[in-house]
């Protein structure tokens, strides 16, 4: 059974009718009897949580105001630095890394918010993966069915959720990393507008395309770890200088006004059935009549998976030289093919950004959501090589981000939500809206749940 | 653009990189550049008009 959402526990924290210390024995009960089947976490932070969560329940006591997560169990992806622990970046190399001497800002914000963190999670190595199958650390189970992958790059944070572990997680997404596993997991995540929110104190992956996120069970659960994260930091130069703005106050406005349309053309095109069933559910529900095809799309995937090979390989070029056969063997060698990358192509692929930039924009001055399926399928056996998509065979672990990539390359907002449409396994749709605009996929996010249409499964395994 | 050609620039790149690279590491990088370079193709054939410059990498327009 799932724990509490995050909502709940707040509620229930604040009546009395439980205490923070006993919510947390709850969920450390929940992960040491789960986690040896799934293999979410990679460390647990048990004595800093009950001390935490001692805290506030002498602050309730107190009879102080309690803050908006207070006593809610969280975890985070193993490349946010937590006080105290290596900063794993999901390799085995960084085991001997200096413990980390501060929490990253977003952890620091959570904390400040009376979360209270568990621990830290498994994700693929330096995220360059959407299976978190990780030879170091092994592979995240999917919570639906654990001979399947959970996603990745953020695999332990959508597994962590989608087995009711915790009720938040955090992820990063460069190019579906929140997105993917939020699909395959059958949970809520967000990636934020790029710059949205500082991405201070985590271990980067790709500098123009990282972004940072919430996992949750629930749109609103979501919105309240999201709006608790917000505001500018000057030490992330791609952190945007805006204002917190909260999402929550509008979460059930509805959609009645906006300009809803499903993505066809590509998104069709590569979807396996589950996917278009998904994706054609979502539009349905949200009485999505026009379907578009966005102007060169498989262009834009294509230019974010030149910028990620280039950037990624650079970023790791020393160590690759220093330490090839210590580095994750499943992505050792598109690193080292992406050190390689001709200069052309990565300047071509950030002049096509700007360019597929301006598209967009002209696209969301018609339209305020577009729905896409996040993932080409359900999750895939792990260990499985290729995927055959429109009579195509490609290589499975960097195809599962099809859908996602050419969002994130131009830094869009997306909620990516669960969408019940009689599949076996879970699957997702991606809620995209303009920069800024993440109200807009709330919105739709709640709109979708209080049509029947999106929930969390309770996960059987 | 043939094995030969991606192996060669493989070798000869990695060595500017300051990598040295066995026959297995070689063909290994050699068959992920080859199928990055399809990729590349895609976008390489598209033209974009001459007054596009780089998109900003550290920050996106601000509205």
């Amino acid at each position: 059974m799932s724990c509490q959402d995050a909502v709940s526990i707040v509620e229930s924290i604040r009546r009395g009718e439980c205490s923070a210390v006993q919510t947390l024995e709850r969920t450390l009960g929940r992960i040491a009897e789960r986690d040896r089947l799934l293999n979410a976490f990679t460390a647990l932070t048990a004595e800093r949580a009950l001390a935490q969560a001692a805290e506030i329940d002498a602050r309730r006591k107190r009879g102080e105001v309690l803050p908006p997560l207070a006593g809610v169990p969280y975890a985070v992806k193993n490349l946010f630095d937590a006080q105290g622990l290596a900063t794993l970046a999901g390799s085995g190399l960084h085991r001997a890394r200096a413990p980390a001497r501060d929490d990253a800002l977003l952890v620091q914000r959570m904390h400040a918010a009376g979360a209270i963190l568990v621990g830290t999670l498994n994700m693929d190595a330096y995220a360059y993966g959407f299976t978190t199958e990780n030879t170091a650390f092994g592979a995240t189970r999917n919570p639906h069915d654990r001979a399947r992958i959970a996603g990745g790059s953020s695999g332990g944070s959508g597994a962590a959720v989608g087995a009711g572990l915790v009720p938040l997680s955090l992820g990063s997404d460069t190019n579906g990393s929140i997105r993917v596993p939020a699909s395959l997991c059958g949970v809520s995540g967000l990636k934020p507008t790029f710059g949205r929110l500082p991405r201070t104190g985590s271990y980067p992956f790709v500098s123009s395309l990282d972004h940072l996120g919430p996992f949750a069970r629930s749109a609103r659960d979501l919105a309240l770890c999201y709006d608790a994260m917000q505001g500018w930091d000057a030490s992330d130069l791609g952190c945007a200088r805006r204002e917190p703005e909260p999402v929550l106050p509008t979460l059930e406005a509805g959609i009645d006004g906006l300009r809803i349309a499903r993505l066809s053309g590509y998104f069709d095109r590569f979807a396996l059935p589950e996917a278009l069933r998904a994706s054609r559910t979502a539009a349905a529900a949200l009485g999505a009549r026009e379907e578009i095809e966005l102007p060169e799309v498989a262009r834009a995937r294509a230019a974010a998976f030149v910028i990620t090979a280039a950037e990624g390989g650079a970023r790791h070029l020393e160590t690759l030289r220093n330490a090839y056969d210590a580095f994750e063997p499943h992505s050792r060698d598109r690193f080292l093919a992406g050190a390689l990358t001709p200069a052309n192509w990565y300047v071509h692929a950030q002049r096509f950004r700007s360019w597929f930039q301006a598209r967009m924009a002209q696209v969301f001055m018609r339209y305020d959501v577009l729905i896409a399926p996040s993932t080409p399928c359900s999750a895939t056996v792990i260990g499985e090589e290729w995927l055959t998509l429109d009579g195509e065979r490609f290589p499975l672990r960097p195809t599962l981000g099809l859908f996602t990539q050419p969002i994130s390359f131009v830094g869009l907002p997306v909620a990516a939500v669960p969408v019940e449409c009689g599949t076996s396994l879970p699957i997702g749709v991606q809620l995209i809206a303009a920069p800024w605009r993440e109200d807009l996929c709330f919105r739709a996010a709640r709109a979708l749940e209080r049509a029947g249409v999106s929930r969390a499964r309770e996960s059987q395994e | 653009m043939d094995d030969e050609t991606i192996r060669r620039y493989v070798e000869s790149a990695a060595a500017l990189h300051g990598l040295v690279l066995d026959p297995q590491q070689l063909a290994r990088v050699a068959t992920v550049l080859m199928r990055n370079a399809a990729i590349a193709n895609e976008l390489m054939r598209f033209d974009i008009p001459e007054d596009v410059e780089m998109a900003p990498t550290s920050r996106i327009a601000q509205s």
